[in-house]
């Protein structure tokens, strides 16, 4: 339908607006009070410290205080957002990259090879799926010392260096496989011709150069949905990454504000650091969101 | 029977075997050490009673599961966690339809708001709980400024750096002690979580309102019916089982929750925030009571389990109609 053909048949331009003005009201209010909170503390984010300490609540515009996002050094921790933000980011990226790479492995051995107890493997992969980690915090955190020990003792594993506490090693270990990434990617892996994979067979490619040269490139799409959604997850964490660091130096930027709220002196740069632990996902978030909500029903939609 | 015309060699099947193990053992090793072991180690650790010494623990078998299990805290917990689900779950998800029904209007630039609207996805639980304690923290709070300023009294709140419950003048100074008054706690962590719910429900909904064929819409339209009419006899009835997935997944979160409460809270005051995640995570690691927390650990897979089917039979394209 072209523009022009609904000028013709609607009302005028201008009558047309005036209607779709309480239409526009609604949803901007409605925007407006949903946003109120992010609102309130990137205004607090924004004053000095001194607002905080007088009595009554601080004035809800801010007062352009930046020193709050470059501030480090005293109260709770010597640890400055930035670094906080630098261990998520490296914790998010690893976990993502190495999701992306063993999901790929075992969803491909799953849509295309032939082997015995295949079915019986893929349902122990999708069970995965029903154990949320939340469930298994004990024994892993038990596993982690354990490896630590082990890892800091027995000389054929110290040279290694390897922590298993304090270190991204630690926050990073029990999120590098997905079932779901692996279901995900199968389901994608499933929808592309045989022929394709059969003229690479002809044409002599082994597994590995068909994975990188035929398959990845036509699950692009399916890869981001996994990759955005590994990021978003592992980025937000709060429960393991709370376990397994004391060090400040090692923790997460959640774990980061989280200790810089309740510190009254620092109330300012815990502020600060929530608007910078939210600004880079709400980017993720908008950009993506295509394949978020793919991802959201396990590739069942087109997005 | 004809079993050796049917049969292939083993070696063959030793050899297709060996050419996928490459690919399927980084994911097997990963998920037997962090999945599978944790799980048999959980049932193997609920058999003994640990004490806070970590001395020597005790084998005890089953009792433990029996006492964990029935104890009147596992069932509080157990109780305020499904009080929780719902003050998360149920307002979220009227709002959430609402905001959707209207971010599917065809206006220009209706994409902008549909963004919006969703936004609160992208927001942690830490974050989500810093956004909504500067709302309702004691002395900084934007909403006992603004109960004040309709003329409600002030109260001390902020002795000596602590967050404490203030001397209550009239009734409406509960308001004040937002995270430590017992009747208030739930109510407070719950609406930073049930923010973040709104946008994940409304981008579920959106989706799910894409399906619903313009038809249904025009011959509604030919029937007489208005835009409230209309929501009720098309809309809703087609958007059930998306309403119905996004409530399992609103649900599967809320049992998951315990950063929120952990920031906000640590489960107080008496408790009345010590949803199952929180407890099992003071049990075993504040306590020192691993045992006791372990058959708490599994007491929330049992329910974890049967709401992660329930997703899934949702997923496998049963939600959508075609």
């Amino acid at each position: 339908m072209s523009a022009g053909a609904a000028t013709r048949r609607g009302p005028p331009a201008a009558q047309r607006w005036l209607r779709r003005m309480p239409g526009y009201a609604l949803l901007v209010v409605c925007s407006a009070v949903l946003l109120f909170p992010v609102w309130v503390t990137f205004a607090y984010s924004l004053h000095p410290l001194s607002e905080f300490l007088e009595e009554g609540a601080p004035s809800l515009w801010p007062s352009w205080e930046w020193d709050n996002y470059f501030q480090s050094g005293e109260g709770v921790s010597d640890t400055s957002i930035g670094r906080y933000l630098f261990n998520s980011f490296v914790m998010a990226s690893v976990i993502t990259i190495a999701q992306v790479i063993t999901a790929t492995l075992s969803a491909y051995a799953f849509a295309f090879l032939r082997f015995p107890f295949k079915n019986a493997l893929f349902v122990a992969f999708l069970a995965t799926m029903m154990v949320p980690l939340e469930v298994a915090i004990i024994p892993n955190f038990q596993t982690m010392q354990w490896l630590d020990t082990q890892f800091q003792n027995q000389p054929w594993l110290s040279w290694t260096g390897l922590r298993w506490i304090d270190s991204y090693t630690a926050l990073v270990a029990p999120f590098l496989a997905t079932g779901f990434g692996t279901f995900l990617l199968r389901q994608y892996f499933l929808t592309i011709p045989r022929e394709l994979l059969d003229a690479a067979e002809m044409d002599g490619y082994g597994h590995l150069r068909t994975l990188l040269h035929v398959v990845m490139p036509l699950a692009r799409g399916a890869l981001a949905t996994l990759a955005i959604f590994a990021f978003l997850q592992a980025w937000n964490q709060y429960l393991w990454p709370l376990l397994v660091t004391n060090d400040p130096d090692m923790r997460t930027v959640q774990i980061g504000i989280a200790a810089e709220a309740s510190d009254v002196s620092r109330i300012n740069v815990a502020f600060a650091g929530t608007i910078m632990a939210f600004l880079p996902m709400l980017v993720l978030v908008v950009a993506f969101q295509r394949y978020l909500v793919r991802g959201l029903f396990g590739g069942s939609v087109k997005g | 029977m004809t079993a050796v015309a049917r049969r292939r060699p083993w070696t063959r099947g030793l050899r297709e075997l060996l050419a996928a193990l490459p690919f399927l053992l980084p994911s097997l090793i990963l998920f037997g050490t962090f999945v599978f072991y944790p799980l048999v180690k959980s049932v193997y650790l609920g058999f003994f009673i640990s004490n806070p010494f970590r001395t020597r623990d005790v084998y005890v078998g089953f009792d433990q599961y029996r006492e964990v299990l029935t104890s009147s805290e596992f069932i509080s917990s157990l109780l305020v966690t499904a009080t929780f689900t719902l003050y998360t779950v149920v307002p979220a998800l009227v709002i959430a339809t609402f905001l959707a029904v209207i971010a599917n209007q065809k206006l220009p630039g209706i994409a902008v708001f549909r963004t919006v609207f969703s936004s609160t996805l992208a927001a942690s639980v830490a974050i989500s709980a810093v956004f909504w304690l500067v709302l309702l923290h004691p002395s900084i709070g934007v909403v006992n400024e603004i109960l004040e300023s309709l003329g409600f009294s002030s109260v001390n709140w902020l002795e000596e750096g602590g967050w404490a419950v203030g001397d209550r003048a009239t009734p409406w100074d509960m308001f004040v002690a937002w995270f430590t008054d017992p009747n208030y706690a739930l109510i407070s962590v719950s609406l930073a979580t049930g923010w973040m719910n709104i946008g994940l429900f409304t981008v579920i909904l959106l989706a799910g309102m894409q399906t619903i064929p313009d038809e249904l819409y025009e011959s509604a339209k030919i029937d007489g019916a208005g835009t409230w009419s209309e929501f009720w006899h098309v809309t809703l009835p087609m958007l059930s089982p998306t309403l119905f997935f996004a409530m399992v997944v609103g649900t599967i979160f809320a049992f998951q929750a315990f950063g929120q409460i952990q920031i906000l809270t640590q489960g107080g005051p008496v408790d009345a925030t010590n949803v199952l995640l929180f407890s099992v995570y003071t049990t075993a690691f504040d306590d020192f009571r691993v045992g006791a927390g372990s058959v708490q650990a599994l007491g929330l897979f049992a329910i974890m389990l049967v709401l992660t089917l329930m997703q899934f039979r949702l997923m496998s394209g049963r939600v959508f109609y075609r």
